[in-house]
């Protein structure tokens, strides 16, 4: 049977080599990670003591909180920030739309400088206070900077893509003809969003939640430049801990940890989220 | 009617606003920077005491070595990610095989990943691997994390294609790989593109993956900035570099948007 062993080259020899870099570049550096995470001591045994270790700090869990508690608020400024966006680009399609979508690009790979901007914006010499001043509205600059809503702000300006993509696909799922029915008789707009919009999205607004939360866990350049005294990152701490004498089971458990709720939703969107939503589309 | 009339009037206007302020916000991120790139002087002012180009060529030195370093390093990854990428979508758009929703799912995996896990584990390994402050390395971590928009993006052409144009050319005599360069790469060429200036903008600007694995020779151009950031603050030649940089982005996500169409920034999405 030639044919067929040929065949089943054709499909081996084209994917053989991004696997094998995939195993040593993506595979390989996680797993050693995750294999650290669990080695105690140094006889080399396995064991959950390197987690108990790390949970039973309190600047530990300090720090696991505040990134939970930013990330979370970052995720909901995105899901009223990012629903109209979605529902206009589901459902127009002209040079407003167009610019919108370009819009959200920009973000989307320049985290450095989502917090670039803010910086020069908010500075106590900045754009903002100077303006302000220059009109009259206050006499001393305000210090807006090194605040958690600007944290929350600049998350969720570099996340919103992660928000509003899944919401987008959703809403483009809807017929527009319940909408124009229900309008028909007599429903006012708020109506619309919360009997017919909102229930027939769900499956988008978990969607962009799950993606969102675990993008904005994971963010490192914003807290690098924007983070204050009194606001620590998981991120930060994994990447302060690296340039002096580095603890491998301490950063290999913090990174482990980061992984495991990133991959986590990011695998709950891939597996429940993704498929559903083209079965109703 | 009146009131109805008047509610439609309210509901343009709340969308005006909201979208007003959405696009501004979001183009504020470069704008507010290009802006000060033009500044006299050496310090944050507002309002400035003139405005200037010298801050384009006072970095010379210091600020274009670190873009070079980026800029090849943003067509090496695209070539890379071309070289590896374009066999595996064609084998997973045109057979179907045991496991290929898995392989599927693995080889989008690096967008599932956070870059401070995967840059930490390249720092655990590259030093005994000798890939510090290399080419190879710093390709390496930029290719993992752009492969899968590659990826997509090809997919995505490899689907709209017509199978009966290679079917035709097989049948006339031509071999397999003949077909391949001469009728299937120039008909997925949009989608190669791409995939290509996608990898290309944001390899162009990653910063995590590199801050952990560059060193003095190989210091490509986003941590330069950091750098000159934490040493100087934000400064107006600090500002004509990120401008520098984002007009490079734009330009290649002009090129996408406008030159080969808007149905590939599907490689973006989810």
């Amino acid at each position: 049977m030639p044919t067929k062993r040929k065949r089943w080259l054709n499909i081996v020899i084209p994917l053989a080599p991004i696997i094998v870099f995939y195993l040593i570049f993506l595979v390989y550096p996680i797993a050693a990670l995750g294999y650290h995470s669990f080695v105690v001591g140094e006889g080399g045994q396995f064991g959950l003591q390197n987690y108990l270790e790390t949970f039973a700090k309190a600047g530990f869990r300090r720090t696991l909180g505040h990134t939970l508690l930013i990330a979370g608020s970052a995720t909901l400024f995105d899901l009223l920030l990012g629903y109209p966006a979605a529902y206009y680009l589901a459902r127009r399609q002209n040079w407003i739309a167009d610019l919108m979508q370009l819009s959200l690009l920009i973000p989307l790979y320049g985290g450095l400088y989502v917090a670039f901007a803010f910086m020069l914006v908010l500075l106590p010499n900045g754009f903002l206070n100077s303006v302000l001043i220059w009109l009259g509205l206050i006499e001393k600059p305000l210090s807006l900077l090194y605040t958690r809503p600007t944290l929350i702000a600049a998350f969720g300006i570099y996340g919103l893509p992660f928000m509003v993509y899944p919401l987008r696909a959703a809403i483009q799922g809807i017929d527009p003809a319940l909408e124009e029915a229900a309008r028909t008789l007599g429903a006012s707009g708020w109506q619309v969003l919360r009997q017919i919009l909102l229930p027939m999205s769900t499956i988008g607004v978990i969607g962009g939640v799950l993606l969102n939360f675990g993008w904005n866990v994971a963010i490192f350049s914003i807290p690098l430049v924007l983070s204050f005294k009194g606001a620590p990152f998981l991120s930060l701490d994994i990447y302060f801990s690296t340039r002096y004498n580095i603890r491998w089971s301490y950063v290999a458990t913090l990174s482990t940890i980061l992984f495991a709720i990133t991959f986590g939703l990011s695998y709950l969107y891939m597996t429940l989220v993704k498929p559903a939503r083209s079965n109703t589309a | 009617m009146g009131s109805t009339k008047l509610n439609k009037l309210i509901g343009k206007v709340i969308w005006g606003i909201y979208i007003t302020v959405l696009v501004v916000v979001l183009w504020m991120i470069f704008f507010m920077l290009f802006f000060h790139s033009f500044f006299k002087g050496v310090t944050l002012e507002f309002p400035p005491q003139g405005f200037t180009l010298e801050n384009y060529t006072s970095i010379t030195n210091q600020f274009y070595p670190a873009l070079r370093i980026s800029l090849l390093l943003g067509l090496a990854t695209g070539v890379f990610n071309s070289i590896l990428g374009i066999p595996a979508a064609y084998a997973l758009t045109r057979y179907e095989f045991i496991g290929k929703n898995l392989i599927n799912t693995f080889l989008l995996g690096p967008t599932m990943v956070p870059a401070i896990s995967l840059a930490l584990g390249f720092l655990a390994f590259y030093p005994q691997w000798g890939m510090m402050d290399s080419f190879w390395g710093l390709l390496f971590a930029l290719s993992i994390v752009t492969m899968p928009y590659m990826l997509r993006s090809v997919m995505s052409a490899f689907n709209e294609l017509d199978t009966a144009l290679e079917e035709a050319a097989q049948t006339l005599g031509a071999s397999r790989l003949k077909t391949f360069f001469l009728i299937t790469l120039p008909l997925i060429g949009p989608g190669v593109m791409a995939g290509f200036l996608l990898t290309f903008i944001i390899a162009f600007n990653e910063f995590t993956m590199i801050i952990f694995v560059y060193g003095p020779k190989w210091l490509p151009a986003s941590v330069w900035l950091w750098n000159m950031l934490h040493m100087y603050g934000i400064t107006p030649g600090f500002a004509a570099a990120v401008a520098i940089m984002q007009l490079v982005s734009f330009a290649m996500l002009f090129i996408l948007v406008r030159v080969i169409g808007r149905r590939y920034l599907q490689g973006v999405a989810f």
